[in-house]
């Protein structure tokens, strides 16, 4: 027979599981370099530009 | 035969001494990069600065710094220089003014020059040759139908009376790439004004690769 608490310990574990989740996915979206710095918004991957002299 | 023998070594020596040269060495000072993805070269970003650039020599292929910006395709290059440039004859030449070894300063901008920063301040040119007043002007490389390398001077994003951009093949930069601003120095050193200066009816002729 189930204990009368056992309902709202299901949904405190579903809470718990979605906040993982959802950090997991932030986390993931920060080391991927096609998308943002800091805010998550989508921008241009970059790259270094080398600047040298020349002379003839 | 000792006389005419004399004359030809002296007749060799007068055809063997020139009046064009080229320098061994070019210096500038470079405080600024920026590149723009538009022909008329506004909305730059910046690729490097610094307040205290210290002179770098174009003939032993220096690096002046690096930067990281989007991926791309860049139709504008513009450098913020000091318009006093050094720079050291290869060779002596017949007067002779450009002496081998010894260097000289040169102002490119001077007065009645002028310039704008691609934040849009006007800049004007002051001293001449003989008598070299630094500023520090913006040069510009485009790939604008007007860019010309040759008469622009290269002090102008866009054409105007006095000037314009100077040439260049647009940058396409997917990967970290490296790239080479070039001066064509080769026989621009000659007499003027009473000391050796850099060819002021032909100038360097800069170019991107």
């Amino acid at each position: 027979m189930k204990k009368p608490h056992t309902r709202g310990r299901q949904l405190w574990l579903g809470a718990i599981g979605w906040v993982l989740w959802a950090g997991l996915m932030a986390c993931a979206r920060k080391t991927d370099p096609s998308v943002a710095n800091a805010g998550g918004g989508a921008t241009n991957p970059r790259v270094v530009l080398t600047m040298k002299g020349a002379a003839r | 035969v000792k006389i005419a023998a004399f004359l030809m070594v002296l007749f060799g020596l007068a055809m063997n001494a020139q009046a064009v040269i080229s320098p061994t060495s070019l210096k500038v000072k470079i405080f600024e990069m920026r590149v723009s993805k538009n022909t008329d070269c506004s909305g730059a970003v910046r690729v490097f600065s610094t307040s205290s650039p210290t002179p770098v020599d174009f003939f032993s292929n220096p690096d002046f710094g690096s930067g990281v910006i989007s991926t791309g395709t860049y139709h504008c290059v513009m450098f913020h220089i000091s318009d006093i440039v050094s720079f050291i004859p290869e060779v002596s030449n017949y007067e002779p003014l450009c002496v081998a070894g010894t260097s000289f300063s040169y102002d490119i901008f001077e007065s009645g020059a002028t310039s704008v920063s691609p934040d849009g301040v006007a800049i004007n040119g002051t001293g001449t040759s003989t008598i070299p007043s630094e500023d520090d002007p913006w040069i510009y490389l485009s790939d604008s139908p007007t860019a010309i390398t040759t008469n622009n001077g290269c002090f102008q994003p866009t054409k105007t009376g006095t000037g314009g951009p100077c040439v260049m093949t647009p940058l396409t930069l997917l990967s970290d790439q490296a790239h080479s601003l070039v001066m064509d120095a080769d026989l621009q050193v000659e007499d003027g004004g009473g000391t050796c200066i850099l060819n002021p009816t032909s100038p360097l002729v800069i170019s991107i690769r």
